[in-house]
């Protein structure tokens, strides 16, 4: 197998950055061994080790950089060379093309005119920043994690003082006059608005009311402690005025975790007196409480995105439990299950977003039973240890076990990689579940990143004698850059079946699984 | 260490070229002593956006840096305005003139000079008993870091290595680290039954073992040894430490990078970065905001430098740990 190495003279990178390109090096098809690192003689007896080693290794110094890659053929090293290149130029070009201020009032000055703050600094300085910039009149997107519920409080009272909007702390998804922030999909004008206390449950319902045809007025997020009663659901509360008043929107959605008891009563006394239609998903929410306010229940992110679509094009609101045919989705179910061995019995869902991982075990409860996982609330079904799966298991890989001092699976694959090969091996697994999240500051190739375990893992079943059904739904729109089309195709290429709606996909793999169990 | 009053002198033009001259705020030990010699010359080496390297004629490193980095043993620190870069200003290959307690660096162009203090007065690094350490800031360690966003380096291998505390993991799956993992977990045993060279043997097997400017093998040295050299209780033979340090002092040239290479000669000569030595003294304060402002300092030097340097002093605390309760 072909060797190349290549010695940069006393060249130096951040550690992440080669940690990075390694990575994206490492996935170009024909790379065996790719090792991007300094000339020092440890480091040099590891590549000997690892037999990426020629003369230019033995004499390059100390502060060289080594690149060291094996692969199938010398095109396929032509072109990891080409990349690598290419890497670094985007780094340096990126950097040369950063404006950086060093204080908001500087941004200010070079962008007048800018009526909103993006804030993402360690919860412990966020905060302080964030009142500074309502004080110079500016909206605020806070990103920031980590923030004490009496600080959260304290700037959302200053900015309702101000009159301004306060998105966060913990917020990831905002869409305001076209503009798609942090995590959020690229998603067109129209008259559905949206406040949410749910990141990936704001982004769904903002890309099915998109493929229904109509678009979004606004997505406003709060930030998901912000209906806990400590903080009293201070930016709910404004973000639905602000919609109310917005001639933009004709329907409004809120969606959420379920909220404080106290906070609760508040935002139910606001739907009542709001003269929109509100369409109400309160996950675990008692529909008849929000009917005896004006609002209009629920049942999942599609049915919200669904029921608010229907308002405004005025058509009767009635629930969709598949896109397809009966007659298709029992063909689905029969092809999936035929080739299972007996042994295969149980579902494995391993989500990035966390409100989908809670929508999928309340469909999953309805067909299977007991559903165990690491998501809060699953009282006495957690899972001890969430890399050991038990049974049915959804696992969140969102979770601070799986994002302790690494970015959130939507950027960094590896954890949903990981899980792919840990579950997809076992004797007992039947059904596979996953989801996957588009946007324009995520993962640039969601479904790429872990395609080649997903088939790997099918092809492991499939010489056991058995078949692994994996059942995905994407969130996106077809305005992101990674294409909804393109990543739903990826996947339905490797024989993954691929559904709407998150809820759609718990509910088909959820009927695959018992039948499985029944046999 | 030494804090002098900052003194800025407006950018001017001076023999045709554009002019920076500023007093420096802080000075290492090593540095100032090498500053304090008659004519000493050097070439720049390597110019970074806030840092300047410079290799003197004798093959010392001293660098010139922001203020922000606060004291290192072989630095001249200088405030310097948040948009100030050095690059584009200074060039490797400038050549560079200490005299009359001035820093003189000359390039196309432009002159950087740095006014050096007169006088310093140091602060040693304090020496505490390992009893008085404060044993919950160790398991608040590994959330603070989480908190600052930070990963990657050796401090990946917290929990493979046997760390316990805190709620912190990462998926290891990297050639480097599984062989650092290795020297680490031998490291260990042999300090244990204080078998010199073997010790000795994978602490080099440690050094410039890594990514980086400063790899993380280093990084973990540096940890390991500051925290040693803070705590006034013996847990080795005598003079075993200081055999330790002067094999490793024999050995350490050409083992890693220029810049690495000086903060382990000054390690191995107890010098230590300043965020070092206040993170260490930060476990024997009883002020957890007080750890957890030094801690954050640390976490944040580098990409994982500050982090490996921490899980060093982690294996230090823990090895103080086994040999105390060993001993008696």
């Amino acid at each position: 197998m072909p060797l190349k190495i290549v010695v940069k003279k006393n060249e130096y990178h951040d550690s992440i950055q080669l940690m990075r390109i390694s990575e994206e090096l490492r996935k170009i098809s024909g790379v065996e061994q790719l090792m991007v690192i300094m000339g020092t003689p440890s480091n040099k007896h590891i590549l000997k080790n690892m037999y990426l080693t020629d003369e230019n290794v033995e004499v390059a110094g100390k502060n060289d950089m080594i690149v060291a890659v094996k692969a199938e053929s010398e095109n396929v090293l032509e072109n990891v060379l080409l990349s690598m290149e290419k890497l670094f130029r985007q780094g340096e070009e990126k950097k040369k093309n950063q404006r950086v201020h060093y204080s908001i009032e500087a941004a200010m000055k070079a962008l007048p005119g800018a009526n909103v703050c993006l804030i993402s600094l360690p919860g412990e300085y966020a905060i302080e920043q964030a009142a500074k910039a309502l004080d110079l009149g500016l909206h605020v997107i806070i990103y920031s994690d980590n923030v004490p519920l009496q600080d959260d409080r304290a700037i959302k009272e200053l900015a309702k003082e101000k009159g301004l909007l306060c998105m966060g702390p913990d917020c990831g998804v905002v869409n305001i006059n076209g503009v798609a922030f942090l995590t959020a999909s690229v998603v067109k004008k129209g008259p559905v608005g949206i406040v949410g206390a749910s990141g990936s449950g704001t982004q769904l319902i903002a890309a099915l009311v998109e493929r229904e045809g109509l678009g979004v007025s606004q997505a406003i997020g709060v930030g998901g402690k912000d209906l806990k009663d400590e903080v009293g659901g201070l930016s709910m509360l404004s973000g639905i005025s602000a919609l109310e008043n917005d001639p933009e929107t004709s329907v409004i959605v809120l969606v959420s975790r379920i909220p404080g008891n106290k906070t609760l009563a508040k935002i139910l006394e606001k739907i009542k007196q709001v003269k929109k239609p509100v369409v109400v998903y309160f996950i675990g929410g008692d529909a008849e409480i929000i009917k005896n306010y004006n609002g209009v229940p629920a049942t999942d992110l599609e049915d919200a995105a669904l029921k608010a679509v229907n308002l405004v094009l005025n058509k009767p609101l009635n629930k969709r439990e598949f896109s397809l045919s009966s007659a298709d989705i029992d063909k689905i179910i029969s092809g999936e299950t035929q080739l299972m061995r007996p042994e295969q019995k149980y579902l494995r869902g391993l989500y990035c977003g966390g409100t989908f991982c809670d929508e999928a075990i309340a469909q999953l409860q309805n067909s299977i039973g007991d559903v165990f996982s690491n998501a809060p609330g699953s009282g006495k079904f957690r899972l001890a240890d969430a890399y050991v799966s038990h049974e049915h298991t959804v696992i969140d890989l969102g979770d601070e076990e799986f994002t302790m001092g690494r970015p959130h699976p939507v950027i960094d694959p590896v954890p949903v990689r990981m899980a792919i090969l840990r579950e997809g091996q076992k004797t007992d697994i039947a059904v596979m579940l996953i989801d996957f999240i588009l946007g324009p500051a995520i993962n640039p190739n969601p479904v790429g990143s872990v395609i080649s375990q997903i088939k790997e893992v099918k092809e492991i079943q499939r010489n056991a004698g058995g078949y692994l059904s994996v059942i995905a739904s994407v969130c996106g729109t077809e305005g992101d850059p990674q294409n909804l089309s393109k990543q739903a195709k990826m996947l339905e290429e490797a024989g993954v079946i691929v559904m709407p709606s998150n809820a759609q996909a718990a509910r088909i793999a959820g009927l695959i699984t018992k039948k499985c169990s029944s046999v | 260490m030494v804090k002098a009053c900052l003194q800025y002198y407006p950018v001017n033009k001076k023999n045709d070229a554009a002019f920076f001259c500023c007093t420096a705020t802080g000075i290492g030990e090593f540095a100032f002593e090498k500053v304090s010699e008659k004519g000493q010359r050097g070439i720049v080496h390597d110019v970074f956006n806030r840092a300047v390297n410079i290799i003197l004629s004798d093959g010392s490193l001293l660098s010139i840096l922001d203020d922000q980095f606060l004291t290192i043993p072989f630095g001249v620190s200088v405030v310097l305005d948040s948009s100030y870069s050095f690059r584009g200003k200074i060039h490797a290959g400038d050549f560079v003139c200490i005299d009359n307690n001035k820093l003189l660096v000359k390039s196309a162009g432009f002159q950087t000079e740095v006014l050096l203090p007169r006088e310093i007065c140091f602060t040693k690094n304090q020496i505490f008993s390992f009893q008085a350490i404060k044993k919950p800031f160790i398991s608040l360690i590994p959330d603070w870091v989480k908190m600052r966003g930070k990963k990657g380096g050796f401090f990946a291998l917290y929990r493979s290595l046997g760390f316990t505390q805190g709620n912190y993991a990462e998926e290891v799956n990297d050639a480097i680290c599984d062989y650092a993992a290795d020297r680490i977990n031998n490291l260990s045993s042999f300090l244990v039954i204080n078998d010199l060279s073997n010790s000795v043997e994978n602490l080099l097997q440690l050094v410039g073992l890594g990514n980086g400017l400063t790899p993380s093998g280093d990084d973990f040295i540096l940890g390991f040894l500051a925290f040693l050299n803070s705590v006034s209780e013996p847990i080795f033979p005598e003079k075993f430490m200081e055999n330790v340090r002067r094999e490793m002092s024999g050995a350490i040239r050409n083992r890693t990078t220029t810049v690495s290479e000086a903060y382990l000669i000054s390690a191995l000569d107890g010098q230590f970065s300043e965020k070092l030595t206040t993170f260490v003294a930060g476990f024997f304060t009883n002020d957890s905001e007080e750890m957890k402002k030094f801690a954050n300092n640390l976490i944040d030097v580098g990409s994982s430098s500050g982090i490996d340097m921490i899980l060093g002093c982690l294996f230090a605390i823990r090895l103080y740990q086994t040999k105390l309760t060993k001993n008696t």
